[in-house]
């Protein structure tokens, strides 16, 4: 982005004069002083103080510009938009045939959120930033809910600790808060990554079955 | 596929000038060879290589598409 030149009698009036003609605030440009400029004496022999004003890039702009590169250059049509809400950043793609940034389990969808989230905090300070294509989190997120449900409803029916597939931390995160209010069982990450996954353990026995051990039947030995 | 990691890399690095992707063909795959400036390595690589890391998936689901196999290197 090209800069403007302006002048003043001291630096700090040129740079003052600079963010009125730019409409921007300090924190939004970055300076350099080109002659710092001196007063003289009794007005005689004065020089003017230049200094060169470029407007700094925001968050929300480099990542707009880095997904709208990728998009093209990996040749597929998808629209991008990226919202700022306190610092964080939330991007979103949208269009068709999106399945190749997304990949096997949202694989690559992961991959490139990590490199927006490295390019952004390298140029603008570590901030949150969350990427989604094509509404795949949220879809995911919901099966996600699902094969937590199911696997709360088979510890409980078995009495036995029920595993989830391998899931990334935020992943996992959302299988914890599903359960967390289930007070028969509790919910545990075990393993490395990145085969960490979520055990789902009862804190009760089994429900004694009557239709299995007959009326008043002793409860099944749990093994 | 060439521009997408020189696009990628240029957005990791301090020094974009210095960034140089080579492209050579081996057996049933394409390999590329990324120059980056000596202060740059570290941040292609990443902490525990997750830069690197991710670059490799990215770029390999962009062959995918294309249907070609590829490996990514950093190369001197």
């Amino acid at each position: 982005m090209k800069g403007i030149e302006v002048r003043g009698r001291t630096a700090d009036e040129a740079v003052a004069e600079g963010l009125v003609q730019l409409g921007l605030r300090a924190e939004q440009v970055d300076v350099a002083v080109l002659e710092p400029g001196h007063r003289g004496f009794l007005g005689l022999g004065g020089r003017e103080a230049v200094v060169r004003l470029t407007p700094r890039l925001s968050a929300a702009d480099l990542a707009r510009r880095f997904l709208t590169e990728v998009v093209q250059a990996v040749g597929v049509d998808a629209s991008v938009s990226v919202t700022e809400d306190q610092g964080n950043l939330t991007a979103t793609l949208q269009g068709d045939d999106l399945g190749t940034l997304i990949g096997r389990q949202g694989h690559t969808l992961d991959a490139l959120q990590y490199l927006l989230h490295v390019v952004i905090s390298r140029h603008s300070g570590p901030r949150q930033v969350s990427l989604d294509i094509g509404g795949y989190r949220a879809r995911r997120e919901e099966s996600i809910r699902r094969m937590a449900r199911r696997a709360c409803d088979e510890a409980r029916r078995s009495g036995r600790s029920t595993a989830l597939e391998p899931m990334s931390p935020s992943e996992r995160r959302v299988v914890h808060l599903e359960l967390q209010d289930q007070k028969d069982v509790q919910t545990e990450s075990e393993g490395e990554e990145p085969y960490r996954r979520v055990v789902v353990k009862p804190t009760q026995p089994a429900p004694a079955r009557p239709w299995q051990q007959g009326r008043g039947g002793a409860v099944r030995p749990r093994g | 596929m060439r521009e997408l990691l020189l696009t990628l890399v240029c957005y990791l690095v301090e020094q974009p000038d210095a960034v140089v992707v080579r492209e050579e063909p081996a057996e049933g795959s394409i390999v590329f060879k990324i120059e980056v400036a000596p202060d740059d390595v570290g941040r292609v690589i990443g902490r525990q290589g997750r830069v690197i890391r991710a670059l490799r998936a990215v770029m390999r689901a962009a062959a995918a598409r294309a249907g070609q196999r590829i490996a990514v290197e950093i190369g001197q």
